[in-house]
């Protein structure tokens, strides 16, 4: 557990390396909130509700939201890891005593950690700056819950897109892949329209899969918007799927290294 | 003890293959047409512990797929593989924390942090203890002479002085085998000298096993008392460096710079592959070239002159058309 330890703070310490970036991170964070701000006021102009939210709950969503997916970035790890198998670095990973999942997770979480405090000091200085009042929940079980669901949610995805990544072994170029997650995932994840806008049926049929409770669910956890059964419901949902995705995982990572030719290096 | 050992070790790639232009690419669509390559054949080799030995061949040889095997990164299609004991692609850890692989064109330090960062995160990877990894870290920084650059950014460093801390790094959880894939592969001439006596000393010192790929002769002539010949996958010779060198190696590269427009005429015995009127190179046999030698500085008023060893390429070609008999 040490080494994993040790990998996430690495990469905690490379991403405060440059001053410059740091400071456009927050930024750019506080830059979505206000864009959110502008967008909503407009929208909201004339009207006291849509969709059952308010202007004050609404802004909240996107607060909280903008927040948890700030530093959610496993993104890139799909990119990293086809690049680095189709570049044969991907050997570095096989050549020291870690698990390459467990490695690709630390890295995600050290980087997330970074991303994390920024988007905090800038969520503060959002709502202190623009005085917007966000709605959270008073149900202290309802607040563990959403944050036991962000560090899984963040597992989850990591472990998801590493799926993706590792499929490279078989396929070679995974741009297919990669720009359909990419689409599903924003919008069931609740990053496009917060998920309460959708079909009855839709919301249903979400309620078996993971990506909700990336985002929205502890969102509205946190806003106040769902309670802490629900919560809990979301939590044992999610985590089913980070287990079943982290076996899914070494099984097919196991198969298909086998086919790794290790070009390039 | 044998601490590698191949039988009848064979690597196949599949290589996709296309008619060339626009057709070709449309065709490829629809009917894939595969070749087959042998990167390495049915090939034998035991090391013993504590060996330096030199893998010596020309670019595609096979030299790198087989290192890949013995790492365990690919998996070999046939044949026997037993590294410490261990099937290396089973890639166990216990295995992993016993070898280390250090190739020169690849990294594992931490370009954004310091060398002292990535050394403390292989401190961890490897569960080196404290005073162990204490210890390595004093003895390998006074060995290389990096103690200045231990808290720079590695970004900043020269290529000479990154691969001394890749080394650090490879050597910090005292592996039994060391695998090396061109270290000195950029370096100057100073710094490729001060990596071979570092590597002397580790395998003296330590007892580590080493086994090095290089292009550049010297490397595997002053450090390796074994060599291993490799060409298109197949074994050429297995034995001792210097008897390897003195039946194969039997000509001289002269570099010679004029100091003002010269026509250089040729000398019995003597290839010339490159003349113009400023430089020459000539490729001499080995025991012509002291007197090949005297003979230009006698007739030409010279700017600079160089002796080097021969292309490997070209020694290959002599072990492979002898079919690797130094007898």
């Amino acid at each position: 557990m040490k080494k994993y330890l040790a990998v996430a703070k690495i990469l905690f310490k490379a991403q405060i390396v440059y001053r410059f970036d740091v400071a456009m991170t927050a930024l750019a964070t506080i830059g979505v909130m206000l864009f959110a701000w502008i967008l909503w006021g407009a929208a909201f102009s004339g009207r006291e509700a849509i969709g059952g939210y308010t202007f004050q709950t609404m802004l909240s969503y996107y607060v909280i939201s903008s927040f948890i997916s700030s530093f959610e970035k496993s993104n890139g790890i799909c990119f990293e890891v086809s690049e680095r198998i189709r570049g044969g670095t991907f050997s570095k990973y096989m050549t020291i005593p870690a698990n390459p999942q467990l490695h690709f997770l630390s890295q995600s979480l050290g980087a997330s950690a970074y991303y994390a405090m920024f988007s905090l000091i800038s969520v503060v200085f959002f709502t202190l700056v623009f005085g917007v009042k966000i709605s959270i929940s008073a149900d202290p079980m309802a607040i563990l819950f959403a944050f036991a669901m962000v560090l899984i949610g963040l597992v989850f995805m990591v472990c998801f897109r590493f799926f993706i990544g590792i499929l490279t072994f078989k396929f070679q170029d995974i741009g297919f892949f990669i720009f359909v997650q990419m689409g599903l995932i924003s919008f069931l994840t609740g990053t496009i329209v917060p998920l309460a806008l959708l079909p009855e049926t839709i919301l249903y049929i979400m309620r078996f899969l993971p990506f909700a409770y990336v985002i929205y669910t502890p969102t509205a956890l946190i806003t106040g918007q769902i309670n802490a059964v629900d919560g809990l419901v979301g939590l044992l949902v999610l985590s089913g799927w980070m287990t079943t995705m982290m076996l899914i995982n070494q099984a097919v990572y196991n198969r298909l290294r086998m086919r790794f030719d290790g070009v390039g290096v | 003890m044998n601490i590698i050992h191949t039988k009848n070790l064979s690597k196949i790639f599949k290589r996709f293959e296309k008619e060339p232009g626009l057709k070709g690419s449309v065709k490829s669509l629809f009917k894939r047409q595969f070749t087959e390559k042998r990167a390495v054949f049915n090939f034998d080799l035991d090391l013993e512990e504590g060996e330096f030995v030199g893998l010596i061949g020309p670019n595609g040889a096979g030299k790198t797929t087989l290192v890949k095997m013995l790492t365990g990164i690919i998996a070999p299609t046939s044949g026997e593989i037993s590294v410490l004991e261990y099937y290396p692609n089973k890639l166990e850890n216990a295995f992993k924390k016993q070898y280390a692989v250090v190739m020169g064109q690849k990294s594992q330090l931490f370009f954004e942090l310091t060398p002292t960062d990535t050394f403390r995160l292989f401190k961890e990877l490897y569960e080196i203890p404290e005073n162990e990894y204490k210890r390595n870290v004093d003895y390998f920084v006074e060995l290389f002479g990096v103690s200045e650059f231990l808290n720079v950014q590695v970004r900043t460093l020269s290529l000479g002085e990154r691969m001394k801390m890749e080394l650090i790094v490879a050597l910090l959880h005292n592996p039994r085998v060391l695998f090396l894939d061109e270290p000195t592969i950029g370096l100057d001439a100073v710094a490729q000298r001060q990596m071979r006596l570092f590597l002397r000393e580790v395998n003296r010192d330590r007892g580590t096993t080493i086994l090095l790929t290089s292009h550049y002769m010297e490397d595997v002539r002053s450090l390796c008392q074994r060599s291993v010949v490799i060409n298109h996958g197949q074994k050429l010779y297995d034995g001792a460096t210097d008897k390897l060198f003195r039946a194969y190696q039997t000509h001289k590269k002269i570099t010679v710079m004029f100091d003002r427009e010269t026509e250089f005429a040729t000398i019995d015995g003597v290839e010339v592959i490159e003349n113009s009127l400023h430089k020459a190179i000539l490729v001499a046999p080995r025991e012509k070239s002291s007197e090949v030698l005297s003979n230009i500085m006698r007739n030409y008023s010279l700017q600079d002159i160089s002796v080097e060893e021969e292309d490997i390429g070209n020694v290959v070609e002599r072990i492979y058309a002898a079919g690797g008999n130094c007898t």
